[in-house]
């Protein structure tokens, strides 16, 4: 896995106090390329994002779930039936179940979570909750 | 033929930042397998619609060239960049077609950041009987 529960990165502070990821099953293919689904976490003032590539799916067979702080999600990318993969001349593309977790911040508003599909690619935006928001503070000379 | 490998790609996902102004390309994930008359190619291209991706075939070689935007509407306007395993990147993937392809058949579609390619083959040339002809 690329980085563990104490996910640090030392050139950002904000970055450090929330999102790190639990890491995730393989998304199975040939012996030959296991891969998951390839993450990134965005911030910006109003909100978090993330998205998750995962093409070739059905978006309602995607599993969407909050949990004691945990954004987890998982699915399948079935191979399609009658198919017998190990005859291809070329096989290089990841099918079977994945799972990814990632620790949400805690001012990320749950409730207002909203996720879209769009060109293979999962979009996943929590709107940060109004305290969180950046806000400029005074420093009141002596 | 070579193809610009800076950016690390190892697939649909790529493992490096992608500048802007570099000509990196990202060699998408693809299938290939034959089907009653026609070969079967599909491609992984995350976050590429149908208007990003160019297929061209010339001298007999098929070249895929798409440019993935992000799709998040906000990623991208001044968001800031928490952790990032792939980017907005170009896909590149030349595949060079036998003389059994016919060229004029070629079909595609593109959902859900998947592109399936079509290539029929054409009608084998039919075995000939050679005559022999004796010599007086």
């Amino acid at each position: 896995m690329l980085f563990d529960k104490n996910y640090y990165r030392p050139f950002n502070e904000l970055s450090r106090l929330f999102l790190s990821d639990l890491g995730g099953s393989r998304f199975h293919s040939s012996p030959s390329s296991h891969r998951v689904p390839g993450l990134n976490l965005f911030e910006d003032d109003d909100a978090y994002i993330l998205e998750m590539a995962i093409p070739g799916i059905s978006p309602d067979s995607i599993d969407i779930t909050v949990e004691d702080n945990v954004l987890s999600l998982t699915g399948e990318r079935p191979v399609p039936e009658g198919i017998d993969r190990s005859r291809f001349s070329c096989s290089e593309r990841s099918f079977g179940k994945f799972n990814r977790k990632v620790h949400l911040p805690r001012h990320a508003d749950r409730d207002a979570i909203r996720a879209e599909y769009e060109n293979g690619i999962l979009t996943i935006t929590l709107p940060r909750a109004e305290e969180s928001r950046p806000k400029k503070i005074e420093v009141k000379a002596r | 033929m070579k193809e610009n490998n800076e950016a690390l790609c190892t697939g649909a996902t790529c493992t490096s930042p992608i500048e802007e102004n570099r000509r990196s390309y990202c060699s998408p994930n693809i299938d290939i397998h034959e089907a009653e008359g026609e070969w079967i190619v599909e491609a992984d291209l995350p976050g590429v619609s149908k208007n990003d991706l160019d297929i061209e075939v010339e001298n007999g070689v098929l070249t895929l060239l798409a440019k993935a935007m992000r799709s998040g509407k906000r990623a991208g306007n001044g968001a800031h960049h928490v952790h990032q395993e792939f980017g907005p990147v170009t896909y590149r993937r030349r595949l060079k077609l036998s003389d059994q392809v016919n060229l004029d058949g070629i079909s595609a579609e593109m959902l859900n950041g998947v592109l399936t390619l079509h290539l029929p083959l054409v009608e084998k040339a039919r075995p000939k009987k050679i005559e022999i002809k004796s010599t007086e």
